[in-house]
């Protein structure tokens, strides 16, 4: 049994049907047509590779609509060609870098894919690019304050504990730690080792600051690098390298190995030096400083404590000598004092011998007198004796003086006490005598 | 008379004193003059005693030191 066979009678409407080379060849026809020239076209490299001489990315424009993309080979005749104008200006091709270059359409047929051959390339629309976000990133560490808060920390007077983000592998990490050994001083190093370019590079160059400016066991951070394009010196220039330097609380330095151009990263830093190995140099002479500092006060206070020391001894000898002198003058004195004492002593001891001699003579006199001292108190006595003996009416009364009384025993003072015929009696020296009173006369 | 005589020379003057002075007023009671003077007379008598006594110690005592200090 035969296989059935069809046969579709189509209306193509006089269209032609095209086998896929023969469609390959009008789209090249077609774009060649369109593109004589070549054309330039502008965008963001993504997806480098090198094969070989050869390179190949994709160009690409993010807009609001989406993304717009076309690969991109760029062969090794081209490369070499454009080598010296990428020298030139210092710049290198890769990731992330936003160029304007200028090549021809080609429909790949093999793979079906339509390519931009590379053959040219401005560079100054790439330097202008990167001017245009170095400003725009500089302006906002600016408006957030940031842009010299490094430079106001203030290095330790003596930097020892360095922390250091650099690539281990490379001849600036050789060179730094070469000049700091050179220079003899102890020096303690912590290193995070990183990748300085490519598409981590931003990430861990950021990661290993911040992570290092934690550390309170360090004085200082040095950011390091060996040199290179000013394309790799672009990813120096990424916002968030600036901010976690400029964030730090530790003083960072960098050495990025570049004469001409510097990067914000060496702007915001604390300090910035052209080379790892001037870094390693700053760090050195901060310390040296240091040590002349210390050197300088101690040669002072070793002068000052010397004077001073001399000027004490000095005026402890004075006053030695003044303790001496006043001694010995003041045994001198007590010794004159001592023997006048002496003297006065023995005179003073004979006038009161004598004085006392004298009083003795005296209180002797005037005991001697003492019975005469009898004399008036006696004769006051005899005086007052001879008064009562007046007073006695015995010697009165012997005189021929009588006391008259009533009958009742009253005695009379006057006639008037009396009546005629009254009984009175009289009394004399010797006796008494009773009587009749006959008349009374006044 | 019976009450003791004064403690002292002093307060013997003393009571001579006043009785002299009652003496010597106009209106004394003879019954009492006797008394008083009789009193006044022992006073006078202890005074006198005790002066003789002092004239005679004291005249011991400066014979005594007149032979010390001799």
């Amino acid at each position: 049994m035969s296989q059935v066979a069809f046969d579709f009678d189509l209306d193509d409407g006089g269209v032609p049907t095209y086998t896929v080379g023969e469609l390959s060849e009008a789209i090249n026809s077609a774009l060649r047509r369109r593109f004589t020239d070549g054309v330039w076209v502008r965008g963001e490299i993504q997806g480098w590779s090198e094969r070989g001489a050869h390179a190949y990315f994709r160009l690409v424009e993010e807009t609001d609509d989406g993304k717009a993309a076309i690969n991109v080979q760029f062969f090794a005749n081209a490369r070499m060609r454009l080598r010296p104008i990428l020298t030139k200006h210092r710049l290198r091709l890769g990731d992330g870098l936003k160029v304007r270059i200028f090549g021809h359409l080609d429909y790949f047929a093999p793979s079906g894919q339509l390519g931009l051959k590379m053959s040219g390339l401005d560079p100054r629309f790439t330097l202008g690019e990167m001017a245009l976000e170095r400003d725009d990133v500089v302006r906002r560490l600016v408006a957030s304050g940031l842009f010299d808060a490094n430079r106001r920390t203030k290095v330790p007077a003596a930097p020892l504990r360095v922390g250091v983000v650099a690539s281990t592998a490379s001849a600036a990490w050789a060179d730094f730690t070469h000049e700091l050994e050179r220079s003899g001083m102890a020096f303690r190093l912590r290193v995070i080792d990183v990748r300085v370019q490519g598409e981590w590079a931003v990430d861990m160059v950021s990661a290993a600051v911040r992570t290092l400016t934690r550390h309170a066991d360090l004085d200082v951070v040095v950011l390091i690098r060996g040199g290179g394009s000013k394309t790799d010196l672009a990813t120096f220039d990424h916002i968030a390298i600036a901010t976690a330097i400029a964030t730090s609380p530790l003083p960072v330095f960098t050495g990025l190995g570049h004469e001409i151009d510097r990067s914000i990263a060496d702007d915001v830093a604390h300090s910035s030096l052209k080379t790892p190995t001037a870094c390693a140099t700053a760090l050195v002479e901060h310390v040296n400083a240091f040590q002349s500092d210390v050197e300088r006060v101690w040669s002072a206070i070793d002068r000052r404590a010397g004077r001073v020391v001399r000027e004490a001894n000095t005026a402890l000898v004075a006053i030695a000598h003044g303790v001496r002198r006043a001694t010995i003058s003041a045994v001198v004195r007590s010794d004159d004092r001592l023997v006048h004492r002496r003297q006065r002593l023995g005179v003073a001891a004979d006038r009161a011998l004598e004085r006392s001699t004298d009083r003795i003579s005296a209180a002797r006199a005037s005991l001697l007198r003492a019975p005469a001292r009898l004399d008036p108190e006696a004769r006051h006595l005899d005086a007052v004796a001879a008064r009562v003996r007046l007073l006695d009416p015995v010697h009165t009364m012997a005189r021929g003086w009588s006391i008259t009384r009533t009958s009742d025993g009253t005695i009379v003072r006057s006639a008037d006490e009396l009546t005629p015929g009254c009984m009175i009696t009289t009394t004399f020296a010797t006796g008494n005598a009773r009587s009749r009173v006959e008349e009374i006369s006044t | 008379m019976s009450e003791p005589v004064a403690s002292g020379y002093a307060a013997a003057l003393a009571e001579l004193e006043a009785i002299l002075g009652e003496l010597e007023r106009a209106d004394v009671d003879v019954d009492v003059l006797a008394g008083q003077v009789k009193r006044a007379a022992e006073l006078i008598g202890f005074c006198r005693d005790r002066i003789g006594n002092a004239r005679l110690h004291i005249e011991q005592v400066v014979a005594d030191l007149g032979d010390d200090t001799a």
